[in-house]
Formats: structure tokens, C-alpha cells, sequence
């Protein structure tokens, strides 16, 4: 996290200098000083940024020092760093091939596959033109310089994916019971999003706290004592295969430096949480449009303070919340504001922008209102993150009551793959108090498959899962 | 009726309905959903052997117009394949195939030294590399366009499609087969049934009691994050047999051989695969450390003992013919097998470039192997 | 009056806007999410779908009239997310 003044690093952005705390990442650092562009989309040359500020959109991708694809939000600044944009030439804020954005025609399925490129020799050419402009980073030079290691294998009990709330509440209960366990956790502090909301939240005072925030601090504080469990931070677990009983994961600790290392566990607990749900608007995609943890990211852990107007995208819950956080924090906002998702009005039906968003379009009962905004913060919920445990087999079913895509799962977090538990968000995402519960009941079932079908652990399960149906 | 909606199934199909046979198509997932959508989506040539190379290059012929006989774009481009030789033996034996190649009408390739490889190819590692073959008629095309234009075209012809339709075995009486019991119901054929089922045929054979030596070997891929182009032609290593290329958006796509090849239906990816790949291709291209690995995924070859296909009808049962057992290239040789299917399935006449790919040639212990000589 | 413009995007990776989205389900009478992801490339980029492919099976389900229960996502395949080729030399291979 940035330390206070001053700033003491300097980098170079598309042969721009830019000034940066210690602590900052490349994404946050382009953010304080004013720089939202820094990539452009494959296919039209669109502008893009940060989006999620936590590595899964891919959003912010650069070049760092001759690496290609560096996520700029995961990447923590060094003196005379060489970054620069990607898929623009000469650069992010002006790219020749910008162009493309107003011809989609051009390149839409219809003209590639049914179009004039059908004929071989117009294809011919085309293909040229189109294998000197495609991909995204650059190729790199023999001779790029990088550092990879081996940290061998770990032998444990239990491996929980996710050091967010389910996961630490998963942990919490397993260590009472002297099962070695290890935490994956893909940032670089434990808490997930429930660490970055200090908002009170009525659900969890059975609990005994009044935040997420809290609650989370609680949980961390009590795992921090036990010897019987590892965490892992700026970790990917990048590929669970549970009959082979392995789990791949990459320890990142640099743009080119990182380390693999094999967790061998008798059960995995998947805890990877769950990621927004995309704006429904024209031109949603944007530099300055950000995911709603993100967001918290930027402005809680990284101290970028908004200079304009935020923007709040979201019904329910989540852009409430947020509403209450900004006014806590005294920043300037407008909303919480609905998108095109419904015809309920206020509603953002666009953004407008240059170098960066100008405004945004809400749409009353009586008429379009333009609202300046420097950032536009989706809020307008989550939805469960399905890679792992999808990719590990777990078959993937449509929850009704929830109207959510989730793993498939019984009341236990058990799925049908004997060694595989799924808890938290990922388990459908219902609220911090049902992730906390949900990740207590991953725990006691991971203790029944260890330790077997003891009595104390079996009651004190189905009380858990007796207070779910409560909440 | 043709068992089987992948590339092979189709191209048949297309082939019948082009001449006016009336065409049932019956496929237990969506079109492609076996190898066809799952392959590296290149076609070559050069083989090391007459019969495999006759109708390879055939293939490769009618693949170069392609997009205007189906009238659907396949992405075709001549990439080329660079097959990297590491021992004197292997230049030997590159450099009389080529002659041998030539001799059967294929346009020459390239023997190239460790020099013009340096220069063309830039990015490669020459440790250990004594010379290089190009076989620059070779190609790369989208995969998934070519199914969905084969698709198109078929249904524009009238060929009827039923997917999700899985069929479960196939219907006898006396010698001959009149149909096929499904999940769904039976389906009943009027002239004669196809099996382009990939591994799967075997299945459906032995229904009959004919026994097809096909194994499904599982393959499996990987990709990373598009990257400007450099690797244009299928770049493949003599030494680990591992091969990588850039596809049309910039990704690099790399495979190897390894120990979990094994005979397995399902299409599981594997924690091995990744790391054995990457071992191998980095090796080859060392830039490509800091890539980024994007999508594993896992599909079959379905493999015979000779590594050649299973063309033609079943001596046994009289309607009964198979296209299958492609060991690997099914997908380059569809649109050659399709032509020449069709004309044995409708006309009766057995062409002799699919002749030597009979069924017979294992009871008779005759199986194609690797030669030199032609004639 | 306002006059709109712009892109609503659905794969950000591929852009792939909604519209193109919709008009290909309606043109070529998909019903099957993966047919819709050979064609267009939606999920296919560097995310793999964690913006697109929900959002995608609902909007299909709505533009069909289906259930979103009977909307088949695409597969899920390891990595869960990027990671640089060179870390996998360092793999443990062991003895299986």
C-alpha cells in the first residue's frame, strides 16, 4: 500500500514520466496521475483500462520492460520501469488503427465468414494485413530477462482457494481441529472483499461485529495465530485436477520473476468468491468504468482520491453500500443509477468520452440529463466465479431461487466430485453473513472427510446449516 | 446414413447431396463436437508413405478452394511446415522424401541449413539443429468455419441433421444393416450406413460383430494470450515430436506427446500436459517463457495400427462402410474423403486412392508402413 | 433530442457487441452457447468469459424464450487465469 508522501519512484509510460509512491501498482500510479487509456481492444482499437483491479478482466494488460500481457493492476512499480501500451501504435491515447472502431463492418463475423474476404484473393491480402496487426503484446526478444523457480510440493490436509471471507471462515473452523491447512490467496493481503467495506451490515451483528471489515480482521487475526495454517499470498491457483489429486499454483513476485509450486491436499475448498456483473450501456467499456471491488481498491488501498464525480451503476445492495462508503469519505458521487438492464428510470443508457469519460447519459421520465463523471462504478452485483471449479469438473447448473449460475453443490458445499468443496460466493452469492456460514459448513464437511464422521463435528454442521435457512 | 457430425460426417454428406443422394446425418452432441472442434486446425501433405500422401495431397488441393466451393470462408493461408531435424539421419531421410514427394506431384519443399534458418526464423532456438524441411504448400485454416460451411452447405442441399441423436447401436438383418437405434428412437437407413464417428465407430461396429482396430488416444493442447505474430509456419521438433504455430489472432499453440496419450474417453485435461509442453516448446522458441499460457484443452485422435484411416465398406455386411481411424489427420483429409466416399457410397465406383485403406488390410496383416519407393 | 451512439459491449476481449450478439442468434436459430462462442469468440480471449459468457447465456435464454437452466455454459478449462509459460518448466513432475 502507497506510503504517504513523497512519492518516490519514476517510471516511464509510452516514453511519458510518471511519478509513483512505493507500494503503488503500474495501474493504480496511471490512475493518480491522470492517465485512464492504456490499452486498446483487439479487434477495434477501442479505449481500455483498468476495469477489475484484481487480475481476472485483463482489461489493463502492458508491456513492462519487454514482457508482454502484465496485468498493470497486480504489478507493484520499480524505478525506471519501461512500460507501455499495447495494440497501439504510436500510442494508447493516439492509435492510428482507432479507426477500425467506427468501420465494425469491417471486421464483424458477417464480412470475415459470408463477406467480400470469401473470395481467396481478397482473403489472400487480407490475411496479411490482418497477421501484421493482430495479437495484443508484443513478441518478445530472445533475450527478455525473467526468473522462474520451483518452491517443490505441499503436502496438506486441506487446500482452500480464496482467502476471502469463506475461505478464512473455512480455515477458522478446520483449525480448531489441528488439520494442516493452506490458504491460496490470489492479492496480497487476506479479507477479500469483505476488507475493503466498512459499512455496517445488520446481518452480521449475531455475529458480534459490525462490518465485513471486521468481521474479516477477526477472522484474520485468529488464523494469523495458528501453526497449522499456511497462507499463500499473490498466488494464482491456476489449475485444480482433484482426481489426480494436484493443484498447479503460480506465487507471482514480479512482472518476470515467479515461482510454481504443486499442492497435494485430501481436500480443496473452493472459495474463489465471484466477480460484477458487467454495465449494460453504450460504450461500456471505457477507461474510467470500473468494477465496484476494484474501485474500493483504488481508493481505499491505493489513496487515489476521485478529482471529479463518481458515477454509482447498481440496484440493491451493492450500489447502496457503496453510496453510504463515498459518503463517509466525503467524494462526490451521483446515484446509485440503473442501466439498460431494465426500463426503470433513472437509468445510464451511455458514456461519453475522449481521453477519458466526459459524461454520462442518464435517462429520466422526462428526458436525457448529462452527468459529469470521472468514474463510472459498476455496482450491480456479483456472480459466482466458475473457473475452478468448473475446470476441475464440477458441473456448472442454473440456480432458480437465486438466478445465478453456480457449481453444483448440496447443503454440505459438498459438489459431485468426492474431494471437491465449494463455499462462499462461488457457491452462489447471497451476502457476507450466508458466505461466512457457508464457509463454516465447507470447513466442518472438509473435517468429516479427514477426520470421519465424529459426532460433535456432525451436529455442529447441521446447526450451521439450520442457521443458513435463517438468514 | 452417415453415424457421425464432425468434419468427415459432413463432408460425406455434402459430397452425397452435391450428386443428389438424399442424406441423413445422425450426431450425439452439436456438429463438431468431437475432434473437429478440437484440433490444431492445420493440413499437410508430406507423409511417409504413397498412399497416405496421394490422397493427402488431394486433400490439401481441394482445401485450397474450399471457401469458394462451400461459399463460407475457411481461413485458409499457407503457413507452411517446418519440420526441424536434429540428426544426420533425420536430413537423410527429409531429403530423399522430399524427392519421393516430388515424384508424386507435390510442389518441391525446402531443405534449409542451420543458416537460412537463422535468418528466416529469428526466433528459434538452432541448438542442436542441423537443418530444416519447409513444406511450404501446407496450410492452417479455422477449424470451426470449415464445420460450419460444410454445415451450411448441407443444409442447403436438403441433408437432414439430427443432433443430440446418439446412437447406441446399429440395426442387422441378415447381412445387411437397415438403421440405427438411438436415444431417442429408431432411425431406419434405405440404402446403406456410414460410421464417421471417430472412436466411436468401434463401438457402433461391434454391434455388428465386426471388430475395428481403432483406439481413442486422448490428445490434448494448450494456448496462450495472442501476441503479435512471428511463428507463422507449424514449427515442429524431429527431437520431442512437439510442434507450435501463432493462429490468426496471435496465440500460440502448442502440443506434445506425453505419457497420459492413453486410450480414454473422456476429455479431461491434465496437470502434466502444461508443464511437458512447455518444457518442449520452449526449448524451440525461448521467447515464449514470458507468455502467458491461456486454455488447455483435451480431445482424440482415433488411431489405427498403421496410423492410416478405415475407408470403405465392411466385406461382412453388405451396406455397411466406414470413414474413421484417422489417427491424427482426419480434418486435412476430409474434404478429399468426402469426394471419394461419396462417389463408392452412390455411384458403387471405388476409387484407387481410397482403395488401399480397406478394412481387410489388418486380417490380411498387409497394413500401410513407411516407404520410399514408389510403385 | 439526444442522439445515441456507441457500443454496447459483450466480450471485451473479442469485442463482441450485444448487438452482433443477438443478431447472430437470431440468424442463425442458435440455441446452443457454444456454437454462438465458435462463431463469434466470445469467451475465447484472455479472460475466458468471466465478463461474458453469464451475461451471454441469459441474454440468449431471454432472446430464445428458454430457461437459463436449459442454456449450457461453455467449458472451463485450466489455467483459472494467465500465467507466464516459463513458471511451468518449474512444475513438479514426479512420479505418477
Amino acid at each position: 500500500m502507497p506510503r504517504p508522501s513523497p512519492p518516490t519512484i519514476k517510471f516511464y509510460f509510452d516514453d511519458k514520466e510518471v511519478v509513483a509512491y512505493k507500494g503503488d501498482t503500474i495501474a493504480s500510479a496511471l490512475l493518480r496521475a491522470g492517465i485512464y487509456t492504456i490499452s486498446r481492444s483487439l479487434k477495434f482499437h477501442r479505449r481500455r483500462g483498468v476495469r477489475c483491479f484484481r487480475g481476472y478482466c485483463r482489461s489493463c494488460l502492458v508491456e513492462v520492460n519487454g514482457v508482454p500481457n502484465v496485468p498493470a493492476c497486480l504489478t507493484l512499480v520499480e524505478d525506471n520501469m519501461v512500460v507501455k501500451s499495447q495494440n497501439a501504435y504510436p500510442n494508447a491515447s493516439y492509435d492510428v488503427l482507432s479507426i477500425l472502431d467506427k468501420l465494425p463492418h469491417l471486421t464483424s463475423y458477417n464480412t470475415i465468414y459470408e463477406g467480400a474476404f470469401k473470395n481467396p484473393l481478397l482473403w489472400s491480402l487480407a490475411s496479411k494485413v490482418i497477421e501484421k496487426i493482430t495479437g495484443l503484446g508484443r513478441f518478445p526478444q530472445t533475450n527478455v530477462k525473467y526468473e522462474y523457480s520451483s518452491e517443490g510440493v505441499i503436502e496438506t490436509d486441506v487446500a482452500i482457494i480464496g482467502g476471502g471471507l469463506s475461505g478464512l471462515a473455512a480455515a477458522n473452523m478446520i483449525s480448531q481441529y489441528n488439520v494442516k491447512t493452506v490458504i491460496v490467496e490470489s492479492l496480497e493481503l487476506l479479507g477479500g472483499r469483505a476488507r475493503l467495506d466498512p459499512i455496517e451490515d445488520a446481518n452480521l451483528k449475531r455475529l458480534n461485529v459490525e462490518s465485513p471489515k471486521q468481521l474479516a480482521e477477526k477472522l484474520i487475526e485468529s488464523i494469523s495465530k495458528n501453526e497449522h495454517i499456511v497462507v499463500i499470498n499473490n498466488s494464482d491457483a491456476y489449475g485444480l485436477y482433484p482426481e489426480e489429486r494436484k493443484l498447479g499454483v503460480y506465487i507471482r513476485r514480479s512482472y518476470n520473476k515467479g515461482s510454481h509450486v504443486l499442492i497435494r491436499a485430501k481436500v480443496y475448498i473452493v472459495a474463489s468468491g465471484a466477480y460484477e456483473i458487467p454495465g449494460n450501456f453504450r460504450n461500456n467499456d471505457v477507461p474510467g468504468i470500473i468494477y465496484d471491488y476494484g474501485f474500493r481498491r483504488l481508493i481505499l488501498d491505493y489513496n487515489v482520491k476521485p478529482k471529479g464525480k463518481v458515477l454509482i451503476v447498481g440496484n440493491g445492495g451493492y450500489g447502496e453500500r457503496l453510496k453510504r462508503l463515498l459518503e463517509s469519505l466525503n467524494v462526490s458521487f451521483e446515484g446509485p443509477v440503473l442501466d439498460t438492464d431494465t426500463n426503470i428510470k433513472p437509468r445510464l443508457v451511455e458514456v461519453r468520452y475522449k481521453e477519458k469519460i466526459r459524461c454520462a447519459l442518464l435517462e429520466f421520465e422526462n428526458g436525457i440529463r448529462k452527468v459529469d463523471a470521472e468514474y463510472v462504478v459498476i455496482s450491480k452485483g456479483y456472480t459466482p466465479a466458475l473457473e475452478i471449479a468448473g475446470h476441475a469438473g464440477v458441473p456448472i447448473v442454473y440456480d432458480e431461487k437465486l438466478g445465478q449460475y453456480v457449481p453444483s453443490h448440496n447443503m454440505y458445499m459438498e459438489t459431485p466430485i468426492d474431494n471437491v468443496l465449494v463455499t462462499g460466493d462461488t457457491a452462489g452469492c447471497e451476502g457476507y453473513y450466508k458466505a461466512y456460514v457457508k464457509g463454516e459448513i465447507a470447513g466442518l464437511t472438509a473435517l468429516v472427510k479427514i477426520l470421519g464422521e465424529r459426532k460433535d463435528v456432525l451436529s455442529l454442521r447441521e446447526e450451521k446449516v439450520k442457521s443458513l435457512g435463517g438468514g | 446414413m452417415i453415424v457421425g457430425g464432425g468434419v468427415t460426417g459432413l463432408s460425406i454428406a455434402y459430397n452425397l447431396a452435391k450428386i443428389g443422394a438424399s442424406v441423413t446425418i445422425i450426431e450425439r452432441g452439436y456438429i463438431g463436437s468431437g475432434s473437429s472442434t478440437r484440433n490444431a486446425a492445420n493440413a499437410r501433405a508430406h507423409f511417409f508413405n504413397k498412399e497416405a500422401t496421394i490422397i493427402a495431397w488431394e486433400s490439401l488441393k481441394l482445401m485450397y478452394k474450399l471457401s469458394k466451393e462451400l461459399n463460407y470462408n475457411t481461413l485458409f493461408i499457407k503457413r507452411g511446415y517446418l519440420w526441424l531435424l536434429y540428426t544426420e539421419e533425420q536430413y537423410k531421410r527429409f531429403k530423399q522424401f522430399r524427392e519421393f514427394w516430388s515424384k508424386l506431384g507435390i510442389p518441391d519443399g525446402k531443405m534449409l541449413s542451420v543458416e537460412d534458418l537463422k535468418e528466416r526464423y529469428p526466433f528459434l532456438n538452432l541448438k542442436g539443429v542441423i537443418g530444416g524441411f519447409l513444406g511450404h504448400v501446407n496450410g492452417r485454416y479455422h477449424h470451426d468455419a470449415i464445420v460450419r460451411g460444410y454445415w451450411r452447405a448441407c443444409k442447403n442441399l436438403g441433408v437432414k441433421i439430427y443432433e443430440y441423436t446418439e446412437a447406441k447401436k446399429l440395426i442387422r438383418e441378415g447381412s445387411k444393416v437397415v438403421g440405427v437405434e438411438t436415444n431417442v428412437g429408431k432411425v431406419y437407413a434405405r440404402k446403406c450406413v456410414v460410421l464417421a464417428a471417430g472412436p466411436w465407430t468401434r463401438l457402433l461396429a461391434k454391434s455388428v460383430g465386426i471388430d475395428l482396430p481403432i483406439e481413442p488416444v486422448r490428445k490434448e493442447l494448450l494456448v496462450t494470450e495472442p501476441v503479435k505474430i512471428k511463428i507463422k509456419p507449424l514449427v515442429i521438433s524431429m527431437k520431442t515430436n512437439a510442434y507450435v504455430q501463432q493462429t490468426l489472432r496471435g496465440e500460440v499453440l502448442g502440443s506434445v506427446e506425453t505419457p497420459m496419450d492413453i486410450p480414454i474417453w473422456e476429455f479431461k485435461s491434465t496437470y502434466q500436459f502444461p508443464l511437458r509442453t512447455v518444457r518442449a516448446i520452449i526449448e524451440l522458441v525461448p521467447a515464449l517463457a514470458v507468455v502467458n499460457f491461456m486454455r488447455q484443452w483435451a480431445g482424440h485422435y482415433d488411431v489405427t495400427p498403421d496410423n492410416n484411416p478405415i475407408l470403405g465398406f465392411i466385406d461382412e455386411i453388405e451396406n455397411l462402410a466406414v470413414a474413421a481411424g484417422f489417427s491424427g489427420h482426419g480434418f486435412m483429409l476430409a474434404p478429399a474423403v468426402g469426394k471419394y466416399m461419396a462417389l463408392l457410397l452412390d455411384k458403387g465406383h471405388l476409387d484407387p486412392i481410397i482403395k488401399p485403406f480397406n478394412y481387410r488390410r489388418f486380417k490380411e496383416g498387409k497394413l500401410i508402413t513407411e516407404q520410399l519407393v514408389i510403385g | 433530442m439526444v442522439k445515441f451512439s456507441g457500443k454496447n459491449i459483450l466480450c471485451f476481449c473479442e469485442d463482441v457487441t450485444v448487438e452482433e450478439f443477438l443478431e447472430a442468434v437470431e440468424k442463425y436459430g442458435i440455441k446452443d452457447l457454444q456454437l454462438l462462442k465458435r462463431l463469434l469468440g466470445i469467451g475465447t480471449g484472455p479472460c475466458q468469459g468471466k465478463q461474458c459468457i453469464v451475461r451471454a447465456a441469459l441474454l440468449l435464454a431471454l432472446k430464445k424464450g428458454i430457461k437459463p437452466s436449459n442454456v449450457r455454459l461453455t467449458t472451463f478449462r485450466p489455467p483459472s487465469r494467465p500465467i507466464p509459460l516459463g513458471v511451468l518448466i518449474h512444475g513438479e513432475l514426479g512420479e505418477e
